[in-house]
């Protein structure tokens, strides 16, 4: 199944944002300083989702993942339209769920449902289970009372529980049960598509497996369509068609579930995929491992937002350094950012990350400058001197990446948010989107340059 | 073999609730050798956690630890004898409750817990609280404890520690937080350190930042741990010898290259089925029939044996203990793996001899095992 075409897309996701006003309350907003007014308030939005495209194919399961924070859940909840977008538009089924309110906007919630994670939370204590299976019915209007009570015995039998449960309470069920009672309540009102979020993540191993295997029978049985979210990469790629990796409130890559495991394009992607430790005490697969923390999405850097932690960080097209002397000048400035080292003496701060080889020119001017900036405690100046000099001036903080490249498995299409793929990149810009537009296809006809990328 | 670091043999803890007593741990024993990294794991519910806060004697009422002994370099951190008029009572040279607080917990035996918000105090500062720690258990004056817990925060990887010392938790990540514990827990330079699922809360990059940090540290310090987790992965990872708990009991212990390789319990390799790879792409996964029942009432025999795929008439009445059931060392092991045999509590291995071969299999539950456990008492 080739992307491209129209008709098999359940889902449709554009440029889709999400803000959080973080000013609310009487002393939301507030921000004291050392220097007048002392007091001010500012009102930055934290941007949790932030242009996201992407499609969702009838039948498929697309796993999300990303650490905690990158704004998985609030994308899903966007979709949803359980939290405002504050930009974008998402398409179900050809209708834009952000142009809905009221009653169209209440049925066609029947289409799409939702499981979370924690499978205690999610269930009514003081309701049976049966009941609770039923109540989605009841609220859309399905069936008569008799009627829903024999369709929630079947699902609850379906879902692999026993329907003599149906008058059991949720305390009376494990964890693993109790999500089956979640799916039994999202399968009830006969749903196309369902976000299922961290849906297994709260479940012991042995017990995630049979939910997993359930649900992939569930969604044959059903032609359900899956957005499947989790931070368990393994989990991802036992379960997804398609995986779309999430960083900082942006899609970092899009590919096909094999092509993204073996063929990773994006730094973020490749270090997520190193560091996931491997059920085998004879595999040597992890390798280096992430430095730093994820920035505030208050103020996420510009361009691409992973730059302030990608080991392979673009160098600036004004200097011509040797691999090692910029992987060591990115080094060193990272170290003084986040002051991980306490010498200020020139000599040992050369020997510490210059000693194999030196940035020269312009760039060593900067370098010694800095040095000087060091030796005299101004730890603050050093630091900005060299972010300004060489991370800002990078491609990775001037320019938004996004590529399409040739995938190497499968056809399907290979989104990619990374500058190291613009030279091997088929598409570029706007026609990169991770989207699977048939009117990028219809557009690329009025856009001449696009086809010369191809 | 010197003799090991840590040895627990038998521990029994029960706790004892209004519904009948819970047989938390039901009889484990293990070693752990001087700079070792020894694995404890199983699924939840399956008494890691109990056997872990035993070893430092921190089991509360109605929880009691009933028999068995724990001797840490030497020491009696729990044992019974026979009193002169045959009642039992704590061995003569058991520490006191004193003695463990002063000698043991923090200085000897550190801890380090899964959630790291739950393990700080959030209204003092970080620094604070581990320059506190220091001057407690080191006897150090308080300026050389600051200077000292600033010195720790570095070496666990907190950049500009001197400022980040005067911050309080809330202002620190999750993974920061685990690191500030890991500083609190080497403070002491102890001998052994306890980490009861360190990771498990954390992103995949910051867990693979904490493990690199714990490899790094034991090297340098060659502090023995016994690591809690319910993640093969991780054990892979990590360990040097597992052991795999199920319901109270060891069910396997092998160096961790066996256990993944030439897994002798059926447990221990159903539960390696059952979890997807990020490395290949599994198709089918093979899960575990059922639930772990509770130990308020385990199965009867061996307890895995309404969930185990292998499972005989046999296996309802006999219960194995873990025998070793390598048939010969593997040519490879050192000389110190000849001490240290692979052992495993299943009968169908020749080290038992209980008619394995000669019995009847069962039928292990096509409902999924769903009438195991907690719902069969529940609402009837």
């Amino acid at each position: 199944m080739s992307g491209g075409q129209s008709d098999d897309v359940l889902l449709s996701v554009r440029d889709l944002t999400t803000h959080f006003q973080s000013d609310g309350g009487l002393f939301g907003g507030l921000r004291f300083g050392r220097e007048f007014p002392f007091v001010h308030r500012d009102a930055e939005p934290v941007r949790a989702v932030e242009g996201v495209s992407f499609d969702v194919k009838r039948g498929e399961t697309l796993g999300l993942v990303g650490e905690s924070g990158c704004g998985k859940s609030t994308l899903a909840r966007t979709i949803l339209r359980l939290v405002e977008p504050t930009a974008g538009s998402v398409y179900f089924q050809g209708t834009d769920l952000a142009s809905l309110s009221g009653e169209p906007l209440r049925r066609t919630r029947q289409d799409m449902q939702l499981i979370f994670q924690d499978p205690q939370s999610s269930l009514d204590p003081r309701m049976k289970v049966g009941p609770i299976v039923e109540e989605p019915m009841a609220a859309h209007g399905m069936l008569d009372a008799d009627g829903r009570e024999a369709r929630a015995k079947e699902l609850l039998e379906k879902v692999g529980l026993d329907p003599q449960h149906y008058n059991r309470y949720p305390h009376a069920f494990s964890g693993g049960q109790r999500q089956r009672v979640n799916l039994a309540r999202a399968l009830s009102v006969n749903p196309d598509f369902i976000v299922c979020d961290e849906p297994v993540s709260a479940l012991d191993v042995s017990i995630q497996a049979q939910v997993l295997n359930t649900m992939r029978e569930l969604q044959a049985e059903f032609d359900l369509t899956y957005l499947f979210i989790a931070h368990d990469l393994s989990v991802i790629r036992h379960i997804s068609d398609r995986v779309a990796v999430m960083y900082l409130g942006q899609l970092v890559e899009l590919a096909d579930k094999e092509e993204l495991f073996e063929n990773p394009q994006h730094p973020y992607t490749r270090a997520l995929l190193d560091a996931i430790p491997v059920p085998d005490p004879r595999s040597d697969s992890r390798k280096a491992t992430l430095s730093g923390d994820v920035p505030s999405p208050i103020d996420p850097p510009s361009g691409c937002r992973f730059r302030t932690r990608c080991p392979s960080l673009i160098q600036p097209a004004a200097y011509d350094l040797t691999a090692a002397a910029w992987s060591n000048t990115l080094a060193f400035q990272r170290a003084v950012r986040r002051r991980t080292f306490e010498t200020t003496d020139p000599e040992a701060i050369r020997e510490r990350f210059f000693a194999d080889d030196a940035p020269s020119g312009a760039a060593g001017d900067v370098v010694d400058t800095a040095i000087e900036h060091l030796a005299d405690e101004a730890w603050d100046a050093a630091a900005r001197l060299l972010t300004e000099s060489f991370a800002d001036r990078s491609i990775c903080a001037t320019d938004e990446p996004a590529y399409e490249v040739a995938p190497s498995i499968g056809d399907d299409r290979h989104y990619t948010a990374c500058h190291l793929a613009r030279e091997d990149a088929v598409a570029t810009g706007a026609d990169a989107s991770p989207a699977d537009v048939s009117a990028r296809e219809a557009d690329r006809h009025g856009q001449p340059t696009a086809d010369a990328d191809d | 073999m010197s003799d090991p670091l840590l040895s627990v043999r038998d521990l029994k803890t029960q706790f004892f609730t209004e519904d009948g007593t819970v047989r938390a741990v039901d009889g484990i024993s293990f070693d752990v050798e001087p700079g070792e990294i020894v694995g404890l794991v199983g699924e939840s519910g399956a008494g890691k956690s109990v056997a872990t806060a035993s070893i430092l004697r921190l089991v509360d009422s109605p929880g009691e630890i009933v028999d068995g002994e724990i001797v840490f370099d030497g020491e009696t951190l729990f044992g019974l004898e026979e009193g002169p008029d045959g009642e039992i009572r704590p061995h003569e040279e058991m520490l006191s409750e004193s003695e463990m607080r002063e000698q043991i917990r923090g200085r000897r035996i550190a801890i380090i817990f899964q959630d790291p918000m739950e393990s700080l105090n959030p209204v003092f500062t970080v620094g604070g609280q581990l320059r506190e720690f220091i001057e407690l258990n080191r006897d150090l004056s308080p300026a050389a404890a600051k200077a000292e817990a600033i010195a720790m925060l570095r070496e666990v990887g907190i950049p500009d520690p001197a400022t980040r010392y005067e911050e309080y938790p809330h202002q620190f990540s999750g993974g920061m937080r685990q690191r500030v514990l890991i500083a609190m827990a080497l403070a002491c330079e102890p001998d052994l350190i306890i980490a009861d699922e360190p990771t498990t809360a954390l992103d995949v990059t910051v867990e693979g930042q904490i493990l690199e940090l714990v490899e790094e540290l034991q090297e340098t310090y060659n502090t023995a741990f016994v690591w809690v987790t319910h993640d093969m992965s991780v054990v892979a990872e990590i360990c040097d010898r597992v052991n795999v708990m199920y319901l109270g009991e060891i069910v396997e212990h092998a160096a961790v290259d066996d256990l993944f390789y030439d897994t002798k319990h059926p447990y221990t390799r159903a539960l390696l089925r059952s979890m997807p790879r990020p490395d290949e792409t599994v198709e089918s996964l093979d899960p575990i029939q059922g639930v772990m029942p509770e130990a308020i009432d385990p199965p009867s025999g061996c307890r895995f044996h309404p969930r185990c795929p292998d499972a005989r008439e046999v296996c309802r009445t006999v219960h194995p203990e873990p025998r070793p059931v390598d048939a010969e060392p593997h040519p490879t092991e050192s000389a110190a793996a000849a001490d240290d045999p692979h052992t495993a509590a299943c009968v169908k291995h020749d080290a038992f001899d209980v008619g394995y071969d000669e019995s009847r299999p069962i039928d292990v539950d096509a409902t999924g095992g769903f009438d195991v456990g907690r719902t069969e008492r529940d609402d009837r």
